[in-house]
């Protein structure tokens, strides 16, 4: 599926997480193995059963009464738009793809309260979004719970290699709230004390919140207007474990087909493979599950290829989660550096692959694939490359 | 050589029609499925019309029992398995990697506005855990997904009025790339009062700006749309693995665009095949949506290809209304006509508006959705 033709490359990267705002914010934090989940400051804490979160800081500039997931777009998007030096038509005529869970739920409670605030539901949240960046073209919202953010791109890459599109902004999006929160308690999959991935003590994941926006396009586009590939979108693969709405399947089977499914789009064997930045939410069948299924995927091999899990340090920001960490398998592929998986010092039996405990890595990167899951039994998996001459 | 995609199975659960064939005689002989608003009291907000199915129940199309379902995820379920049944298709099937792409606006509005009111009335610590997994965008492609076994490629669009048809897109995309040789796909969308009460706030509903309720797409003195709710869902597959089990095939699936505008989606759809018979038209009874609808389809297939709008029979749909127009062109070329528009004057010059009793015989149709909220157009053209 993947030839000279139809090259989608990564020409600009935006992100605002817990880690603050920027991609470099995000890649130093990562790089150095800093824990951005804190205390719950958005919400009124003591009205919640989980007082701590991986928040997103506010970017300068969105006027009161915009709703964080509009705020977090908007900062995320202008970074990518900017780094790709996109403006005059190509930048109006971007194609925008956004994955999430809950578009903006703090406008959608206040809908249900009687109000109708702007970008009440998902797909308005787009085109409020595309809006303030100045961008006209189509504006599609995917949502594939915590599987979002690579599930959007992936359909950003098959607008592109379809010729439906010539560039995408694509990634993902989510927002703390009262009901969000509320809800994401309730299902009692949350840590009290710690997103340990991996480790024998793991009891749960904690959600955060931020955008984490791809500028995508041909190869030939960008070669055409002489911007700088960062890297190559290979393939991606959506699965489903048809089995359950919350609890995964026996034996991680949705995880692994959503990764052979992605190298089959990329025309890439498991041995091209380097690095897997896998979902690992913390919770205790995600992390088991999964170390199964990659190796399932990848054979004996899979004890030599560093795997990291970055929700230790970002916390699950659900809709965005992918999508930042798609950027730093970015920065992984050009930097030949891996972030850690940290809080993993006590490893659980049953996970028994090289992590990447504690301490970034240098690594020559030439492919990475990028892991998800979510609510609903749902997996997307991104396959990345190094940008070859 | 890509694989053409065909649909081989279709299901529509519609306010004028539970039933594919139910659905194609009422919008044949012109039977409205629009009537007095039922569900709930919207006479603060000066509105009395809606096209709500009325006295549904999903049990018959249920294969498991369920202890609870969204009116979302309902509908959705009916109109899947008529389509599961047609198709012949044998499911489930886990290891065969067949998938489900849905496409709503607004989700599972009814669970997600319980939860909000216990959250509001009870504090968030007691949250009914039981509620909020029914309350995701994506819930029902999960249920979905778990009742047929259908592991393979997933999509879950929510991109306003075109959202059912990217998901036809979706599975159409993963036919022909060879991911998946079968797909369940489809739009719903439920009625109810806060998705209403947010599209009389856009000002999507008629009568915005005076005049009598109703719904007349392209007509004069339209005034804005009647907010209807339904589901049509298909089987697509692969012409091979279609020919292959001997399925009936309903429809090929010739072309397929997306957009930003009307103007952008008639023509890139018309570049990538041949000139269609018909056009199954979006237009709502907006007065502003429906002339630069009608503009659009003019430039693109000029004033003698007849042009139908059912949603002045059914209502606006938003994520169910490009499948329902889907599953209204099917009809169409299976039984040799095009379902009249509502009855009154066409005010877009050169629009070769359908007229009640045309006696056609269709081999092609190109069906668009988009409109309300989102800023993203979707056009098919099917063929026979």
């Amino acid at each position: 599926m993947s030839n000279a033709n139809d090259r989608v490359v990564v020409t600009g990267m935006g992100a605002i997480c817990c880690l603050g705002q920027g991609v470099e914010a995000l890649w130093s934090g990562l790089v150095a193995g800093r824990c951005g989940i804190g205390p719950l400051r958005r919400l009124d804490a003591d009205r919640h059963r989980i007082r701590h979160a991986g928040e997103a800081p506010l970017p300068d500039g969105a006027g009161s009464g915009v709703d964080p997931a509009v705020q977090f777009l908007s900062a995320a998007g202008a970074e990518a738009l900017g780094q790709a030096a996109l403006d005059g038509d190509a930048r109006r005529r971007t194609v925008v793809v956004f994955g999430t869970n809950f578009g903006a739920m703090g406008a959608t409670e206040r809908l249900m309260r009687g109000e109708a605030p702007a970008a009440a539901l998902a797909g308005e949240v787009a085109r409020e979004a595309a809006q303030r960046l100045g961008l006209d073209a189509a504006q599609t919202t995917i949502s594939l719970s915590c599987a979002s953010g690579n599930a959007a791109i992936g359909w950003g890459m098959d607008l592109i290699r379809s010729g439906r599109a010539e560039r995408v902004l694509a990634g993902g999006y989510d927002a703390i709230s009262e009901v969000v929160w509320a809800g994401l308690c309730s299902l009692r999959a949350m840590s009290a004390t710690a997103l340990r991935p991996f480790d024998r003590r793991r009891d749960g994941t904690i959600f955060g919140e931020g955008a984490g926006l791809l500028l995508i396009e041909s190869a030939a586009a960008a070669r055409a207007r002489g911007a700088r590939p960062l890297a190559v979108v290979r393939g991606y693969g959506t699965s489903s474990n048809a089995f359950h709405m919350t609890h995964p399947d026996a034996h991680g089977e949705g995880m692994v087909a959503a990764m052979r499914a992605a190298l089959r789009d990329a025309a890439l064997p498991p041995e091209a493979v380097d690095h897997v930045n896998a979902h690992a939410t913390g919770t205790p069948p995600n992390d088991r599950l999964e170390t199964a299924a990659i190796k399932a995927v990848f054979g004996a091999r899979a004890a030599r290829i560093p795997v990291n899990g970055l929700k230790s340090m970002l916390g699950h920001a659900m809709g965005a989660a992918s999508a930042l960490e798609a950027i730093a398998c970015v920065m992984t592929l050009r930097e030949g550096l891996i972030p850690p998986t940290i809080a993993l010092t006590d490893p659980d039996p049953d996970c028994d692959l090289d992590y990447v405990p504690l301490r970034a890595r240098r690594a020559a990167v030439r492919v990475a694939l990028n892991n998800a899951a979510g609510f609903g039994g749902c997996n997307s998996t991104l396959v990345l490359a190094r940008e070859e001459g | 050589m890509t694989p053409d995609a065909v649909i081989t199975g279709c299901g529509v659960a519609a306010p004028n029609g539970l039933g594919r064939e139910a659905f194609g005689a009422a919008l044949r002989s012109g039977r409205s499925g629009l009537g007095d608003l039922v569900s709930f009291d919207a006479s603060d907000l000066g509105r009395e019309r809606a096209g709500e199915i009325t006295s549904f129940d999903a049990t018959p199309w249920l294969r498991a029992p369920k202890n609870y379902l969204d009116r979302n995820s309902a509908l959705a379920f009916a109109a899947a398995e008529m389509a599961v049944r047609e198709s012949g298709i044998v499911w489930p099937c886990l290891d065969r990697g067949h998938g489900v792409s849905v496409g709503t606006m607004a989700g599972n509005m009814e669970s997600l506005s319980a939860f909000c009111a216990r959250v509001a009335e009870k504090g968030p610590k007691l949250a009914p855990p039981f509620l909020f997994p029914h309350a995701y965008y994506n819930t029902t492609a999960g249920l979905l997904s778990i009742e047929y076994g259908l592991s393979g490629p997933h999509g879950q669009f929510c991109s306003g009025g075109a959202a059912g048809l990217e998901a036809v897109l979706f599975a159409a995309e993963a036919v022909r790339r060879g991911r998946a040789e079968a797909m369940l796909a489809g739009g719903v969308e439920a009625f109810h009062e806060k998705t209403f009460r947010l599209a009389v706030a856009r000002g999507w509903v008629s009568p915005s700006g005076g005049g009598a309720e109703s719904c007349r797409p392209f007509g004069a003195g339209r005034n804005g749309t009647i907010v209807g709710e339904g589901a049509a869902f298909f089987v697509i597959e692969s012409e091979a693995a279609a020919r292959a089990r001997g399925a009936r095939v309903l429809a090929r699936i010739a072309a397929t665009a997306t957009a930003a505008t009307a103007g952008e989606v008639y023509a890139a759809v018309l570049r990538q095949g041949d000139a269609p018979e018909a056009v199954f038209a979006a237009a709502a009874g907006s007065r502003e949506a429906d002339a630069v609808e009608g503009e659009a389809i003019r430039a693109a297939v000029g004033a003698t290809t007849p042009v139908t709008a059912i949603k002045g029979w059914i209502g606006e749909t938003f994520g169910a209304s490009g499948p329902l127009a889907l599953a209204a062109a099917l009809a169409g070329l299976e039984g040799g006509f095009l379902p009249p528009c509502v009855p009154g004057e066409c005010a877009i010059e050169g629009l070769q508006l359908v007229k009640d009793g045309w006696s056609g015989n269709p081999n092609s149709a190109l069906v668009a959705a988009g409109g309300p909220g989102s800023g993203t157009w979707c056009a098919v053209i099917l063929r026979r």
